[in-house]
């Protein structure tokens, strides 16, 4: 692999995950994601996608081996975790916003993990509005600022959530599926908004995707992920379409799909 | 060849389902006829089939009725101050729930208490509040600071936090997980977590419950005020008992009033809070 910065940010040695009910989601995954790098992970409903981006921000936590975040540590420290999850963006495929607040409300919610709990029961700053505000500027929704959400539509939305990362001013974007809810015009919206955002500010993004074109258009790098296992990680100009098809049909003829799902019982 | 076994199935099926509903149909009877012999035992006990009682009875309330009009609202403006006073009760007393609901909510929630002894500790709690009735609080409350508005405000709170913590902490259990993951991502505390993604989303119902519970309280807080708590309470036993009926119809009307005046206000703050 050839890296034009090779700095890493965070660095995911001998990742597995476990859930309680036996489900092997991820195994020995290990990876390294580098600085203003557009990386999308690739693989089938179940290949364990959500969980690899949730366990970069410890949302899930990794049942065995370790996340690193450069220049901060290992993630278990729970300072060392704060301090990540507030360098890093979470776009998520239902936005997770709270419905009946305003868009700028949703957006200032960024900002929380800048002030203490008491400071944060008061409206924020007028620099933290104005920060917002850019955000909604940069989505192209401003005008809906004092809009509730719930108002919106789902392409606005989706930017909401986008708004709402950016305002964290992240060095690391993470985006699980943010177009699996989205008409093609619109994902091509939002993943072109997101991609010159994170080009024009030096910030890494690692996305899920499970459509393979919107995969070969808009990434640097693609992780293939079948059944929580790293199957290829390659730079995209380096990956044909025969390529990136393998994993879905790996996946097909595979009599084992259900393996994982199967020893639960 | 295929219809004619369908046809014997069915005529077997068809036994066997009439028989089942025909079963259904006298259980359900049973039951109604077991119902009844209780309710039957209930009138004997409580003498409403006592005719000798009850022929002396009706008469003596129709008498009664007729020796409470005309209304005489002579004392009026003796009784402004004991009204503000049963307002300020019940203001008092959901304020005390409101206030011990807020901590002890979160505790009695699954989904945000901090460890599951809590949980049940709370939810215990929440259980024995509710299950002693404010005239009962009221009463110890009295025996134990004395007479007033202080004691009557107490049992009041003390009372409706049974309701007031059990609705929050279901509104909480049944809030959407999806904002309190996105403000876990941003580097949130958990206190932060809290007051920022789960509050706003329960707020609504939080102030219907809380309104509603303060309908509720204005009007026991005049039952309250039975069992020596003051208020317009004392006033209507305090007529009854040196037997100025007309007074009493007057009382009445005036709390007929005031509680129509707090039902109509209590809806209007619900739906500014609620949209
Ligand atoms: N909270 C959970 N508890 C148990 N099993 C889970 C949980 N979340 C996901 N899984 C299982 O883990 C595997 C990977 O899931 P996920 O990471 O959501 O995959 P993807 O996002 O690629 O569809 C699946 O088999 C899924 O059923
Ligand atoms: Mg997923």
């Amino acid at each position: 692999m050839t890296h034009l910065n090779q700095q890493a940010i965070v660095v995911l040695d001998n990742v597995d995950v476990k859930y309680p009910n036996g489900v092997m989601a991820l195994t020995s995954v290990s990876l390294q994601l580098f600085r203003g790098e557009f990386v999308v992970v690739l693989g089938s409903s179940g290949a364990g996608k959500s969980t690899l981006l949730r366990t970069v921000n410890h949302l899930t936590e990794p049942t065995a081996g370790t996340v690193t975040a450069e220049g901060l540590g290992q993630l278990k420290d729970p300072e060392v975790l704060r301090s990540h999850r507030k360098q890093t963006g979470m776009i998520f495929q239902n936005h997770q916003l709270l419905q009946r607040q305003t868009v700028l409300q949703n957006v200032l919610m960024g900002r929380l993990g800048h002030f203490s709990f008491w400071r944060s029961l008061f409206p924020l700053p007028k620099s933290e509005q104005q920060l917002a505000l850019s955000c909604l500027e940069r989505v192209g929704l401003v005008d809906k600022a004092l809009t509730p959400v719930n108002n919106l539509s789902g392409g606005q939305k989706q930017r909401v959530g986008i708004a709402r990362a950016l305002a964290q001013k992240p060095q690391l974007i993470l985006a699980d599926e943010p177009i699996a809810s989205l008409d093609p015009a619109s994902s091509h919206q939002v993943l072109s908004l997101l991609r010159d955002i994170c080009k024009s500010d030096g910030i890494s993004a690692l996305l899920s995707l499970h459509q393979v074109e919107f995969a070969q258009q808009y990434s640097d790098r693609i992780i293939g992920l079948s059944q929580g296992q790293v199957q290829f990680d390659a730079l995209t100009s380096s990956l044909s379409l025969t390529d990136l098809n393998q994993i879905y049909v790996d996946q097909s003829i595979n009599p084992n799909l259900d393996s994982r799902v199967m020893s639960q019982t | 060849m295929i219809d004619s076994t369908t046809v014997s199935i069915e005529g077997e099926s068809q036994e066997s389902l009439l028989r089942q509903y025909q079963r259904g149909w006298t259980q359900q009877l049973l039951r109604f006829l077991l119902l009844g012999v209780i309710v039957f035992i209930s009138f004997i006990l409580v003498e409403l089939l006592n005719v000798e009682r009850m022929a002396e009875g009706i008469p003596a309330i129709v008498k009664l009725l007729s020796e409470m009009l005309p209304p005489d609202f002579s004392r009026f403006p003796q009784w402004l101050l004991p009204i503000v006073d049963t307002l300020a009760m019940s203001v008092a007393g959901t304020s005390i729930a409101v206030g011990l609901s807020l901590p002890l909510c979160f505790l009695a929630a699954r989904n945000t208490t901090p460890h599951p002894a809590l949980f049940h500790g709370a939810r215990t709690l929440l259980n024995v509040a509710r299950a002693i009735p404010e005239l009962i609080l009221g009463m110890i409350l009295v025996a134990a600071v004395g007479f007033g508005k202080l004691p009557g405000s107490l049992a009041l709170g003390l009372h409706s936090v049974g309701m007031i913590g059990k609705f929050f902490a279901e509104a909480i259990e049944l809030s959407d997980r999806a904002p309190v993951e996105a403000a876990r991502s941003v580097g949130a505390t958990e206190l932060q977590v809290i007051a920022h993604s789960i509050l706003p989303q329960v707020f609504p119902q939080m102030a219907d419950v809380v309104f509603y519970r303060w309908e509720y309280n204005f009007r026991a807080s005049m039952v309250l005020g039975a069992v020596g708590a003051g208020g317009i309470g004392l006033e209507i036993i305090s007529a009854l008992r040196i037997l100025q009926y007309q007074q009493v119809s007057a009382l009445l009307i005036v709390v007929l009033v005031m509680v129509s005046l707090v039902d109509g206000l209590s809806n209007r703050l619900r739906q500014g809070f609620i949209k």
